[in-house]
């Protein structure tokens, strides 16, 4: 895969109604660039999780993709409180979602984790009152 | 067991069915609520029961290669959740029974939780 393949969407804080939309789509995208079936699920696995986690937890984000030399490189952007404790935030099972956002299917604190698990090099940066970056690089070959 | 012996111990109804291979032994199943264990612990062959109809069981069973979800407790999903699962090619399917009940049903019949298998996508 010589060419460079990129984009990037746009996620709105407290979007529910359009939760998972961008996963989903990268997925088609993924698809037809005929990329390995496990690699794209490991890809929009992780993809997802970070897109609920801005959509919960900040207030707009932008998720790019870029595929370039056999890596795919997702970049999950946010603005909103941060994470104060980035260890414990990655614990599995913790998790601050009030109940609310349990009823609607999320807050089992596995987010995070599944992410880094999915991941061939997970990255993440905090600045609070500021924003989260989380780097996700996945080896295609 | 078969899908078709699925749908009868759970006396589920259809709501639509894309399944193509009536033969297909399913061995296991991911039972919650919660998607973040969907997208955790499910395996592909996995079949999803769960309590939440809400477009985004659509997009978890979408990501995670799921494709059957069946809806425990009559929790029928609304037009815009089964116009997504026809777009994304996921059968939906509904039990009377709560998800305990149901995995209990599923349970005795031999098939298995997802988290138990030792299965890597990979090597
Ligand atoms: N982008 C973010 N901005 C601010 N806080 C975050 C962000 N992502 C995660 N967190 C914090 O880290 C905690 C753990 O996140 P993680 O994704 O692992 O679990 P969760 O979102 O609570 O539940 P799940 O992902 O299983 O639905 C969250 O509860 C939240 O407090
Ligand atoms: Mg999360």
């Amino acid at each position: 895969m010589d060419t460079l393949i990129e984009g990037s969407f746009h996620i709105v804080g407290g979007d529910f109604s359009n939760a998972g939309k961008a996963s989903t789509e990268l997925k088609t995208i993924l698809t037809n660039c005929g990329l390995d079936i496990a690699k794209i699920r490991r890809a929009v696995i992780a993809t997802f999780e970070g897109e609920m986690n801005i959509i919960i937890y900040a207030v707009a984000g932008t998720i790019t993709y870029e595929i370039q030399n056999g890596k795919l490189l997702i970049t999950l952007q946010d603005i909103g409180p941060g994470i104060k404790n980035i260890e414990l935030a990655m614990t599995e099972g913790y998790s601050t979602a009030p109940d609310w956002v349990r009823e609607m299917g999320w807050g089992a604190g596995m987010g995070l984790p599944n992410m880094k698990k999915n991941a061939d090099i997970f990255k993440i940066n905090s600045i609070v009152g500021e924003g989260t970056t989380v780097e996700i690089i996945i080896n295609l070959y | 067991m078969l899908l078709k012996e699925i749908i009868s111990a759970l006396e589920a109804k259809t709501i639509v069915d894309f399944t193509t291979e009536p033969n297909k032994d399913y061995h296991w199943v991911c039972a919650t609520d919660l998607m973040s264990d969907v997208l955790f612990y499910s395996t592909c062959q996995s079949l999803l029961l769960t309590g939440l109809a809400k477009t985004q069981t659509i997009r978890t069973a979408t990501v995670a290669d799921l494709s059957i979800i069946i809806f425990t407790r009559n929790n029928i999903p609304d037009d815009e959740t089964i116009e997504l699962a026809r777009t994304k090619g996921i059968s939906l399917f509904v039990t009377p029974f709560s998800t305990f009940t149901a995995s209990g049903k599923l349970f005795t019949q031999g098939l298995q939780c997802c988290s138990d298998v030792n299965f890597t996508e990979e090597d």
